[in-house]
């Protein structure tokens, strides 16, 4: 028997229920949405243009189902985020939030449509009617064109063109578009605007997922933050080039990060209060202190070397499923590359000290330019770790350096054996994983996370 | 999402969204007396139902408003008139034939109907629950008046 098969006979992970489920949830609730529209008579003694405009409502309920799903991803609440990790989330949410869009522009083309075609007018007269007729149609339409830019904005090739702060300020315009659709979904459409168990049904998919959203994006991280005193301890300079940052908090523990998890911080001074960056922690938390490792990459990670000790700290979090706790065997192999090393780091220094073999393999251009590498040598050699350090300049192809085009499977001969953590830059981390699962790891033994949506 | 789990979704699905439709009300038969023939007189004073002259005692004559189309559909009232006096209202058309078009009108029109009759006039309350309806059916009517010269 292989030693694939030995994994893929594991019983599932309960993290991957979880993730499931949420996705399943967000198509059961779109269904009981559909079955409220039908249960309230739109498809009743319909002919003809009626089907449409019947099934025009259904598709718009469908795509507030999805947004809908969409404010809970983002809300990080922590039963989504403990379940479902970065990756599948950024999966789910590009999947969903797309269609959320597609579905509004065809539920706006059938209902005006169709009633275009009862009025003898045209669609533009139509769209018309809604500024002098239904102001809450007129601000439904404008909400639509906000989603649009949204969509627009989002396209890969706008995108890549873009500073990531302008697409996500426009991002942020969703709440605006949402808030400009809520008025006619309640006081227009015959499902939802008659108080009874749809009306119900229609108001708590709202306030649970805005709640999540204020309760686990505002409230808690501004309570936290006051309640445990959060502020910058100390801030030090690395020989190559990095900064590490100690957030101070009285009984910081009890938020309950675990190493490999991160944060998103946001700075409380001039110039940096407005963004809320997502760094990981770079050790274990103590009882009262935090510490990231910040590499200079951009315009706000160049400049937190100037942070002064004491400025106060907004953190959200903990967040990620990155962490040593998902495993699902003993031995282990973590895989760093740049900045990537900060939660492997962590994860290496909570290990248990037991005889679970454990490979750390660190890519890097070249060992001065390698943030803490000087604590993971010592952390690996205290735990007997082996550690391998990988230098020298990126190939065409594959993860290794292109001087010595080494693989898993020859680094770490029972990699198969093992859970794989990868943490690095997107395309290079897809690589390390592409080649872990050629080495027979099964997927549900690569870990691997994305910070960025 | 495994197969198996994703055939289970859909199946779940499917079922909720068919108690949905097995919920759904029947369709409400449209009452013929409530819609007049959208075939007979068009506008008020031209074709006349009964052929004595215009006004003459005891001869009843139907007046059309304009048709007024909203986000809901197209609403066109007729009022007859005996003696200088509305003694029927009847919507040549109201609304759509979707269920809660329906819905709404059956309840509407005859309250409309009722409301005119008893006030002589266009000017009445609308009818609370049908927004669409009565804006469009009493501008309607208001036509359908003045074609009567009743205003």
């Amino acid at each position: 028997m292989t030693s694939s098969a030995v994994a893929a006979r594991e019983r599932t992970p309960r993290h991957e229920w979880w993730a499931d489920g949420l996705e399943a949830a967000v198509y059961l609730v779109s269904a009981v949405g559909v079955a409220f529209v039908l249960s309230g008579g739109a498809f009743t003694g319909a002919s003809g243009l009626d089907w449409f405009y019947a099934l025009g409502r259904v598709v718009g309920v469908i795509a507030t189902v999805f947004l809908l799903a969409q404010v809970l991803l983002v809300s990080r609440a922590p039963y989504i985020e403990r379940s479902v990790g970065h990756d599948r989330t950024v999966a789910l949410h590009t999947r969903l939030g797309k269609w959320a869009i597609i579905l509004m522009v065809v539920h706006v083309f059938f209902v005006v449509g169709v009633t275009t075609n009862h009025d003898g007018t045209t669609f533009v007269a139509t769209l018309g009617m809604f500024f002098t007729q239904a102001w809450y149609l007129a601000a439904a339409q404008l909400g639509l064109l906000v989603f649009l830019a949204v969509l627009a904005s989002s396209l890969v090739i706008v995108r890549r063109r873009w500073r990531y702060e302008s697409w996500h300020t426009v991002h942020l315009l969703v709440y605006v578009g949402t808030a400009f659709a809520v008025p006619h979904q309640f006081l227009f459409g015959g499902t939802f605007s008659p108080k009874g168990a749809a009306w119900w049904f229609w108001l708590v998919l709202y306030v649970f997922a805005f709640g999540s959203l204020l309760v686990f994006r505002v409230a808690r991280p501004l309570w936290v933050a006051a309640r445990l005193g959060l502020h910058v301890a100390s801030v030090e300079a690395l020989p190559d080039g990095s900064t590490s940052i100690v957030v101070r908090g009285k009984g910081v523990q009890s938020l309950g990060a675990r190493a490999g998890q991160f944060f998103l911080w946001r700075f409380v001074a001039p110039g940096f209060w407005r963004e809320a960056h997502p760094f990981s922690l770079s050790r274990t938390p103590d009882a009262d202190t935090l510490r990231i490792t910040v590499k200079p990459s951009g315009d706000f990670s160049s400049r937190v070397a100037l942070l002064k000790p004491g400025t106060r700290v907004i953190a959200e979090g903990p967040l990620g499923v990155f962490h040593g706790e998902r495993r699902l065997g003993r031995g282990l192999v973590l895989v760093a590359a740049g900045i990537g090393i900060t939660p492997i780091r962590a994860m290496l220094e909570a290990l248990p000290q037991d005889d679970a073999p454990v490979d750390v393999i660190v890519r890097c251009s070249s060992e001065p330019d390698a943030p803490l590498l000087d604590e993971v040598r010592a952390i690996a050699s205290e735990r007997g770790a082996r550690l391998h350090v990988l230098a020298g300049a990126r190939g065409e192809s594959g993860w290794a350096p292109a001087a010595t085009p080494v693989t898993l499977a020859q680094l770490v001969p029972d990699v198969s054996r093992r859970d794989v953590f990868i943490c690095g830059p997107r395309l290079w981390a897809l690589a390390v994983a592409a080649d872990a699962a050629e080495a027979g790891v099964p997927q549900r033994r690569v870990h691997r996370e994305e910070f960025a949506w | 999402m495994k197969a198996s789990r994703r055939a289970g979704v859909v199946l779940a699905s499917g079922a909720i969204v068919a108690v949905g439709w097995s919920a759904a009300p029947e369709a409400i038969p449209v009452d013929p007396t409530l819609s007049a023939d959208p075939q007979a007189p068009s506008q008020g004073g031209g074709a006349q139902p009964d052929a004595g002259p215009s006004g003459a005692p005891g001869a009843e004559q139907a007046f059309d408003g304009p048709p007024v189309s909203n986000l809901r559909g197209t609403y066109q009232a007729r009022i007859v008139v005996r003696d200088g006096e509305v003694v029927d209202v009847q919507a040549v058309v109201a609304g759509t034939s979707a269920y809660e078009s329906v819905a709404v009108n059956s309840v509407a029109i005859p309250e409309f109907r009722e409301r005119v009759l008893k006030a002589q006039s266009w000017d009445v309350d609308a009818v609370s629950g049908a927004s669409y309806t009565s804006p469009a059916f009493i501008e309607s009517l208001r036509g359908a008046f003045e074609a009567a010269g009743l205003e």
